[in-house]
């Protein structure tokens, strides 16, 4: 096990692996029974990623993580009644019901967000938190989450050639889950290796196992030290898998893209049990000691949901409010009389 | 009091809020050597940090503003050409524009887009020469068009200053414009328009250069005996619903003289608000002098048939009265 | 004549065109399985040269289908959000539509852009519940929206055959409307409004899901005596003026109900229209029901506040006929 990794953090880590699956799976069944409204997006099969790489980051640096990203919500310890709040559409939630699903804020709280739903569109924008850290002298890093399909995006290479070219203080993580909806990342990318593309701009590519949170804790350690340090960019393609499809309503859209096979194959290497197993395995923790965490998770959920539930929903007229920071009289347009 | 053309007094102002305010930062894109006497490019470089070069890559840069905001700088970035905002579109409204909307208000976006609009001339490149503004005002950023120098400076500053999205266009046909502007530094608000010549018989509004089309149909009207009220908006949006309501309940007329394309752009938002809530005042149509919905073409003729001009102008004013 | 959803009515126009012309050629992401319902089964009939999936480069996208254009196919790019129109925006607005003006009109760019599933779907906020016609009518491209299932095959045919890049929106709110639609292939042609119901009180211009939404409330009012015309504008560009004129002329008050925000929107270019060249039919105000100048928000008291609904045109008809 890393030198890092001591029982409490193994046991935090665990913590945050089956919060967030529990957390995705809970938000699935309130949105089969209509609390939540639209399609949903969840990353059940890849939560080690953004564990492991969130571990390994100071609170105060920047994060941007994908609409599959709700871990870092668990992992920087923000209240997930705000988000469940959000997703019901209500006033308490973390952006008073106006962003909802994919969209959630926590910048100014918790220095991260998912807010913009643009596929990759976070990139070019923590490229430019990682430019402002550098203009002001910042000790803080960016880091910045996306996928395998969002790699083929214009700006994310752009992005990549500008952190390289001005020296910027940013890990790119692609969470490379193998599909973009349904196209293939073998179909969709003229590299063999993701990471091969870091390299083209000049700066370090890694590869890693996206279901081993170790591996990935590590890989994100030393790059985070090294970017830290001003030695620019860092990217690491962190190799995953989700379980469940692009979105819910895949599950009525009858698509033939990928076999059940290969879904058992890899749900063999989920990591929200394959964590676990080995903690008990290698005696860093009990048996005893998981169920603890899980009921303790499982309490935290209720709890979440019941605050959820309690909520406001806002005033129709609030539709108008929050779109300028300094007003002026007669904007935003009402549209009608 | 100096006299100075619109573009330096533009950049005047920039360079002082640059000085004055260490939060904002100055991005500037590879830009056209030729062209460099008419950048409004800031010179000075406070600190040596806060003003940054930046490779090509225009959708990414106007994208990374928005991080810059983020992290609480004020970001000022100079367009060198109005196809950047076509490049960047996405980077401009659809996040720039909404996600302070869509944190539910917890975050702002002090950024300042400064366009100097390229040549409309055919020594120039064709597909440099559109009148991209219209486009923002329906994706809801705040938009200012300075006619003179005073007005450059004192909008520059006030967008600057202002917490949100603001795009300021330098129409390039009034960037020789001289004029005397103070020496210190002062605001221009937003939503405030501006009365250039007062009159009775019919109101001309009008954006940027066309402002001094208007007042120079203006006199050579005001011999055949029609007042003509020169209304120069300044500020698109917010757009000064007041001044306008006040100069129509006076003259009853209307002609819109605008720099973009007709088909929705911001001479067709004019009417339509005057005949949804200015309508009982209107004793005559409302005519447009905008654009023609085509690319503008290389030759000189077809150019100048295709954009708005003092003749066509005069030609609408006196349809209605 | 059999009824069918207006999805499957653009399916079907799409499936024939590729049938009848063999230039026609389709791209896209994920239009192989075909996420939106459009494109289905299309790549096991005509194959994988003809129906291409593209890694997630909007930009590089269209600016292949310009290069496919030029080149005398006739590619149909379907975009699986409607917010593709901002990523892609210069080679849309600059590069397509302008390319032909600057050959002097020597090259034609026959494509069709197909956005299925356009506007606010519910609870999918503000990046991806756009309506981005406005900015591509500004830009100068053709842009056609069908309200029903038998206009949506018609002007897709239409708009494939037109040689010329034309944008289709095809609005959620009327992709599971049935209607009736002729088995054959068929074309409704661009810059032709409807008339989908006369009347001689007032007009109310509707665009996509809102002429429904129109007609509902015409049915209310002429119940109270005010006669509602439903001019339904099909062909947002090129306009039919002269419809327009005529049905102004006849009721002399009109209201303009549009789902893209206000400010530079499709519905000031109408009410601009109107208040330049028809003021003289004018006896009230011209009033606009459009979306307000904010990104759609979540949470439906909010979603449901910002855009445009029946009662917000019911108020509207009131304000301009006196009540009723």
């Amino acid at each position: 096990m890393h030198k890092d990794l001591d029982k409490k953090k193994c046991m935090d880590m665990f913590r945050q692996l089956y919060l967030t699956r529990r957390y995705s799976e809970t938000v699935v069944e309130l949105g089969d029974k209509g609390f939540i409204r639209g399609p949903l997006h969840p990353g059940i099969g890849m939560e080690a990623v953004c564990v492991g790489v969130l571990n390994a980051t100071n609170d105060d640096d920047y994060i941007g993580v994908s609409h599959r990203g709700q871990a870092a919500s668990v992992v920087r310890n923000s209240d997930i009644g705000l988000l469940f709040a959000e997703q019901f559409g209500k006033k308490q939630g973390c952006n008073h019901g106006k962003g909802g699903t994919m969209h959630f804020n926590l910048f100014n709280e918790k220095r991260f967000f998912e807010l913009d739903s643009e596929v990759a569109g976070k990139v070019p924008i923590f490229t430019g938190v990682a430019l402002g850290c550098k203009i002001k002298g910042l000790k803080q890093i960016s880091v910045v989450f996306y996928g395998d399909g969002a790699m083929s995006e214009g700006w994310v290479h752009e992005s990549m050639n500008l952190a390289k070219t001005l020296e910027l203080p940013i890990i790119f993580v692609v969470e490379n889950n193998q599909y973009a909806v349904t196209t293939k990342v073998e179909y969709s990318c003229s590299a063999k290796h993701l990471s091969d593309r870091a390299k083209a701009y000049g700066f370090e590519g890694i590869e890693v196992d996206g279901m081993d949170v170790e591996k990935i804790y590590e890989a994100a350690k030393d790059s985070v030290l090294k970017v830290r340090s001003g030695s620019g960019p860092i990217n690491i393609v962190a190799n995953s898998y989700r379980f469940c499809g692009h979105f819910t309503a895949e599950r009525i859209l009858n698509l033939k893209y990928r076999s059940n096979e290969e879904i058992e194959e890899w749900q063999k290497r989920d990591p929200v049990s394959t964590w676990p197993d080995r903690l008990v395995r290698e005696k860093i923790c009990t048996s005893q000691e998981i169920e603890a965490i899980k009921a303790a998770a499982e309490q935290e959920l209720v709890l979440a949901v019941e605050f959820a539930k309690a909520g406001d929903l806002p005033e129709p007229q609030d539709g108008l409010k929050d779109m300028y920071a300094t007003e002026y009289a007669g904007i935003p347009r009402k549209g009608w009389f | 009091m100096k006299e100075l053309s619109l573009v330096q007094a533009a950049r005047e102002g920039l360079n002082e809020e640059l000085k004055i305010d260490t939060n904002t930062c100055f991005l500037k894109i590879e830009n056209d050597l030729n062209k460099k006497e008419n950048r409004a490019a800031g010179n000075s470089d406070p600190d040596g940090q806060r003003i940054v070069n930046m490779p090509k890559s225009q959708a990414t840069i106007i994208s990374s503003a928005t991080g810059l905001a983020l992290i609480g700088m004020r970001p000022i970035i100079e367009l060198s050409n109005t196809e950047d905002i076509y490049l960047s579109f996405s980077a401009l409204l659809d996040q720039a524009a909404k996600l302070r909307y869509m944190s539910g208000g917890k975050l702002q976006f002090p950024i300042t887009y400064l366009i100097i609009e390229d040549d409309e001339r055919c020594d120039f490149n064709v597909l440099h020469s559109d009148s991209p503004y219209s486009f923002l005002l329906h994706g809801g950023m705040k938009v200012v068009i300075p006619s003179c120098a005073y007005d450059a400076k004192g909008l520059l500053v006030s967008a600057v200053r202002d917490n949100d999205p603001v795009a300021v266009f330098l129409p390039t046909r009034a960037l020789g414009e001289v004029g005397e502007v103070p020496e210190e530094q002062y605001t221009i608000p937003l939503g405030k328009a501006d009365i250039k010549r007062h009159g009775t018989d019919v109101t001309v509004v009008a954006t940027g250069h066309l402002v001094a089309a208007a007042l120079s149909a203006a006199e050579k009207l005001e011999k055949e005996g029609v007042s003509v009220e020169v209304f120069d908006v300044r500020s698109l949006l917010p757009l000064d619903r007041e001044a306008l309501e006040k100069s129509i309940a006076k003259t009853g007329r209307m002609v819109i003289i605008d720099d973009s394309p007709i088909t929705c752009g911001f001479g067709s938002f004019v009417a339509s608000t005057v005949a949804e809530e200015f309508f009982a005042h209107l004793r005559a149509p409302v005519k447009i002098v905008a654009r023609a919905d085509v690319p503008v073409p290389f030759n000189r003729l077809l150019e100048e048939y295709v954009i708005p001009s003092e003749e066509k102008l005069i030609l609408a004013i006196k349809k209605i009265i | 004549m059999r009824e069918i959803r207006y999805l499957q009515a653009t399916a079907e126009a799409l499936n024939k065109e590729m049938e009848l012309d063999g230039n026609v050629i389709v791209f896209g992401e994920d239009v192989r399985e075909s996420l939106r319902g459009v494109t289905k089964g299309l790549v096991g009939i005509y194959g994988e040269n003809r129906v291409i999936d593209f890694p997630i480069s909007e930009q590089g996208m269209i600016g292949c289908g310009i290069g496919c254009a030029i080149s005398g196919l006739r590619p149909v790019i379907e975009f699986q959000i409607n917010e593709f129109t901002f990523f892609a925006f210069e080679q849309l607005v600059l590069q397509s539509q302008k390319l032909r003006f600057y050959s002097g009109g020597k090259i034609k760019i026959p494509m069709t852009f197909v956005v299925p599933g356009s506007g606010a779907r519910g609870g999918i906020s503000g990046q991806h519940s756009d309506n981005p016609y406005s900015f591509l009518i500004h830009g100068g491209m053709k842009v056609v929206i069908p309200s029903c299932a038998y206009d949506a095959k018609g002007l897709l045919v239409s708009a494939i055959r037109d040689d010329d890049p034309v944008a289709v929106f095809l609005p959620t709110r009327a992709l599971a409307d049935k209607g009736e639609v002729p088995e054959e292939q068929y074309a409704v042609p661009l810059g032709k409004a409807d008339i989908k119901r006369e009347g001689s009180d007032m007009t109310v211009v509707a665009t996509g899901h809102l002429v429904g939404v129109a007609l509902s409330a015409a049915k209310k009012f002429e119940e109270e005596g005010v006669s509602v015309e439903v001019f339904d504008v099909r062909s947002l560009r090129p306009f039919d003026k002269e419809a327009l004129e005529k049905s102004i002329t006849k009721t002399g008050r009109v209201v303009i109900i549009d789902d893209s925000p206000i400010t530079c929107g499709f519905s000031n270019f109408v009410s601009a229209i109107i208040v330049e060249e028809f003021f003289s039919c004018l006896k009230a105000p011209v009033k606009i029901v459009a979306r307000a100048d904010v990104p759609v928000p979540f949470s439906q008291p909010l979603e449901d506040y910002v855009l445009p609904s029946e009662e917000k045109l019911i108020n509207a008809i009131k304000q301009i006929t006196g009540g009723a």
